[in-house]
């Protein structure tokens, strides 16, 4: 009787062939006491209108008996790793009764928060959660910085004394940093930060557009000369933190490795997000509804052809886009499928998000700008 | 006599037939073979070594010292990767005795 010791790859192979939801994100809600100006969620603009909508969106969450409900679901349908997010999942006062529900239903847990909330008495109930990672989001090595990004004066300091708190208490935390031009000039600082504060940092140096379509945190995104600089940082790509397309694909370039195109992802296939009023999407930044948990079962939504129903005709897309997919559309697609992208020279050291595809250019099956402004990088910086 | 429970911050799920565990401890994915998964499923419901060997025998073809050893050799490995927690009450009564 032995215990395996490398099995990442095999339970992600058996998740993706079987349609096994190994990954879920859980959006507990998009409520937010910060208003950071890069936010993937769409908001109302101007601020005061924010609080209103958000006010009508807390009426419309799942509670957390709805919430409970779906965690069994996902537990016959086979999910391990369990995401929380928001908004912040601290706004919700329920927030620990749902987690130690969802630890007592055996998933394996990430929280992903700003750490503004958490005190000595939250980090305690933290601990005993025992979540495998904590992933706070910082934006600066400097409070001004960080704080204008939050739109949020103190949310800085705050943030910074719930990262130490939670080592404190022994809980693995990671701070998630986006790059953008409000902080790119302190990017050497940030990583003295999080080795003084003795956690790892995880970059992303690409931003996303909202889920709406709308392209404006686009125009936060750095330079091409700054993305140039990043991905010469040897420490990025030694690091396991990184997005896996920027560290595969320079590791493979450098070691003059087979590269092997790879445009899809395994979004709606063994992952998936589900939204605070129960929508599900193949991902977080996909988000092409497939069905709605207060109408349908995730089992009736994840795998329609069991039931018998049709495959969802029409889904909600942002407004200035035409493409409609189903979810077998999404998981029958072949690299032969993706037309433009699969004659390209540099096919091979691409690694294309489908949904910042479908998100920034309109078709998850079409070229992504970034990814070819990203490949051209890479391909001259190696 | 060694009781056996699973470690309550253990996460696991059994996905066609074989058992994953994540210790959140150290962020490690383990996969059990089939015999593992099987007394991990046992684990639900028993928690004595000497039910589940009974079970395994019943089971499987296999004679009653191998399996306890196969039994044993696991539960130990589980110990140290603080998957299950074993407790001895017979020894703890000796140690509050003596103690």
């Amino acid at each position: 009787m032995k215990l395996a010791n490398t099995v990442s790859e095999e339970i992600f192979r058996i998740s993706e062939e079987k349609n096994i939801p190994l990954y879920v994100i859980f959006e507990l809600t998009h409520r937010c006491n910060l208003r950071c100006i890069h936010c993937y969620l769409p908001h109302l603009n101007p601020l005061p209108l924010r609080e209103r909508e958000e006010e009508r969106g807390r009426s419309r969450e799942l509670t957390r008996i709805e919430i409970k409900s779906i965690l069994d679901q996902l537990v016959k349908e086979g999910c391990l790793h369990l995401v929380f997010t928001g908004g912040e999942i601290f706004l919700r006062e329920d927030f620990y009764e749902i987690a130690s529900y969802a630890r007592g239903k055996g998933f394996d847990l990430r929280i992903l928060t700003n750490g503004t909330l958490i005190n000595e008495q939250t980090a305690n109930s933290i601990s005993e959660l025992c979540p495998s990672s904590v992933e706070i989001s910082l934006y600066g090595a400097k409070a001004v910085t960080h704080d204008k990004i939050t739109r949020s004066p103190g949310s800085f300091q705050k943030t910074i004394k719930a990262i130490k708190l939670l080592k404190k208490k022994g809980v693995s935390v990671i701070i998630k940093c986006p790059l953008m031009k409000q902080n790119i000039s302190e990017y050497e600082d940030l990583w003295r930060l999080s080795e003084d504060l003795d956690t790892v940092i995880k970059f992303d140096p690409i931003l996303a557009p909202s889920n709406n379509g709308s392209k404006r945190p686009l125009t936060y995104r750095i330079t091409n000369t700054d993305l140039s600089k990043i991905f010469q940082d040897k420490r990025l790509f030694n690091s396991s933190l990184v997005p896996s397309y920027l560290r595969q694909r320079r590791i493979r370039l450098r070691w003059k490795l087979p590269v092997t195109s790879n445009f899809i992802c395994s979004a709606g296939k063994n992952l998936c997000s589900i939204s605070p009023y129960g929508d599900v999407y193949p991902c977080l930044q996909l988000p092409i509804r497939l069905g709605d948990l207060r109408r349908k079962s995730f089992n009736e939504i994840w795998h329609p052809e069991k039931h018998g129903l049709p495959q969802i005709k029409k889904m909600r897309i942002a407004a200035d886009k035409q493409t409609r997919y189903t979810i077998d559309e999404l998981r029958k697609t072949r690299i032969e499928d993706i037309t433009v992208c699969c004659g390209c020279s540099s096919a091979g050291i691409c690694n294309r998000c489908p949904g910042l595809a479908y998100l920034e250019d309109g078709d998850f099956k079409g070229p992504s700008t970034i990814a070819c402004q990203v490949t051209k990088i890479i391909k001259n910086t190696v | 006599m060694r009781l056996i429970t699973k470690n309550k911050k253990i996460a696991s799920r059994i996905i066609e037939g074989k058992a994953f565990v994540v210790t959140p401890f150290d962020s490690t994915l383990h996969m059990f073979n089939p015999l593992a998964t099987r007394i991990w499923q046992l684990l639900d419901k028993e928690n004595r070594i000497e039910e589940i060997v009974k079970k395994i025998c019943q089971e499987y073809e296999v004679d009653e010292k191998i399996a306890r050893r196969d039994v044993n050799e696991l539960i130990n490995k589980l110990e140290k990767k603080k998957i299950v927690e074993v407790t001895d009450p017979e020894r703890r009564n000796e140690i509050s005795k003596h103690g």
